[in-house]
């Protein structure tokens, strides 16, 4: 029987899926691996991911920019990591943000308009930069990837509900860290 | 979909917090060697998703891919694998071990295809089985007789030009054509050849094509410029 064929050959056969691999399986691993120090889980982990942007996510990522692309598969990565290292909980423990905090959570359009009505774009890059990282990566999804609830859930393999706390409480955090930033402004 | 997008000043935001972020876990820690079960599990996957999202493929395209399917699926026994070795040849870095083998690099010097090669001997009842495909850095040529046996010539300049095979199915080997120096296997129904040559790489596969190893260099050594 032949059974030798050659299967993955030049950049111009690939599909997008097999670029990715090419291109960013490697930082994915890195990224699995730091949170797991294991190499076969990180490995499951990178191999989940490449299962579920096979099957759902080609055609949303095709009309991704790159940055976006790269950044897609490797917050997957984390955050699937997370998961099988059972961290998120501890990452999570932020219960007391809301009742702490002064004002209420915008909604989504807002929220955006509020980030773009900074005048200084150093000034909200310092303020996601402290972000701590479950959220900046989640506000990213959903803002800048422009996913829906559903789609970050299967992206992350977590619920629905812990996708809305985790973009909630981002908010919150933003807003709070722009207010607070204004506020040593003046 | 949300409505609303976000400006290009925010997403630039956002993007270089996250560089900030994962470049330092990328800076600080590196890759682990990937298993061969993993690079198995994953070509497998890639090869299904690639068949997925192939549509223009025809009879003798499918049979292809059917065929290289069942190799992928070879691959799974990987856990029995010998360790790997590497050698070069016929132009190319290659390692291999008992169940399959990959071409990490080859010596393509060409930027784009400057020349186009094509098969100027086929056999009998065989004829190009639909236009080939040219593009800057690869030429693919399909050729094909009635019974769906195809003969598939690569032509490649791309730097990205990874390739996998298996080994448990038949062993490869180093051969002089005459013309070329070639890493080939040649069997009843078919053969598989790859080489370096003019600065590109070169691959010929058969399937389901009666073959010895004579009439298989024929084939190779047909390989001419043609356009």
């Amino acid at each position: 029987m032949l059974s030798f064929l050659s299967l993955i050959d030049n950049e111009e056969q690939r599909s997008l899926c097999e670029r990715l691999y090419y291109d960013y399986s490697g930082e994915m691993l890195t990224v699995a691996f730091n949170v797991l120090n294991d190499a076969s889980e990180a490995e499951d982990i990178v191999h989940d991911v490449f299962v579920y942007i096979a099957k759902n996510a080609m055609d949303s990522l095709e009309k991704h920019s790159e940055a976006q692309r790269r950044f897609y598969l490797l917050i997957a990565t984390r955050h699937r990591a997370w998961n099988r290292a059972k961290m998120t909980s501890r990452l999570m423990s932020l219960d007391e943000l809301e009742e702490k905090h002064k004002f209420s959570v915008p909604n989504d359009g807002e929220f955006l308009r509020r980030l773009e009505a900074q005048s200084s774009v150093n000034k909200v890059k310092a303020c996601i930069s402290k972000l701590p990282p479950i959220y900046r990566d989640t506000l990213f999804l959903r803002f800048i990837s422009n996913l829906r609830g559903k789609e970050i859930s299967d992206l992350l393999d977590i619920s629905q509900d812990a996708v809305w706390q985790r973009i909630r409480r981002g908010k919150l955090l933003l807003s709070e860290l722009m207010e607070k930033e204004e506020g040593d402004r003046e | 979909m949300n409505k609303s997008q976000p400006s290009a000043q925010l997403t630039a935001a956002f993007i270089d917090c996250l560089e900030a972020d994962y470049g330092a876990v990328l800076s600080a820690r590196t890759a682990p060697e990937r298993s061969a079960d993993f690079r198995a599990r994953m070509l497998r996957l890639l090869e299904k998703e690639k068949r997925a999202s192939h549509r223009l493929v025809n009879a003798a395209w499918k049979r292809a891919l059917i065929a290289a399917i069942v190799a992928l699926l070879l691959l799974a026994a990987v856990a029995c694998a010998v360790p790997a070795i590497r050698k070069s040849i016929a132009g190319l870095l290659i390692r291999e071990n008992n169940i399959y083998g990959e071409i990490l690099a080859a010596d393509i010097t060409r930027e784009q295809i400057d020349d186009v090669y094509g098969l100027t001997l086929l056999p009998d009842g065989f004829s190009e089985a639909k236009e080939p495909i040219i593009n800057s850095t690869a030429v693919m040529r399909l050729y094909s007789d009635k019974s769906g046996a195809c003969i598939n010539l690569m032509q490649t300049c791309s730097k990205f030009s990874q390739m996998t095979y298996d080994t448990e199915n038949g062993k490869l080997y180093e051969k002089d054509t005459g013309k070329f120096t070639v890493y080939m296997h040649v069997e009843e129904m078919g053969g598989m050849a790859f080489w370096v040559y003019d600065g590109y790489r070169f691959t010929v596969t058969a399937v389901d094509v009666p073959l010895n190893e004579d009439s298989f260099i024929e084939i190779i050594n047909s390989v001419n410029i043609v356009g």
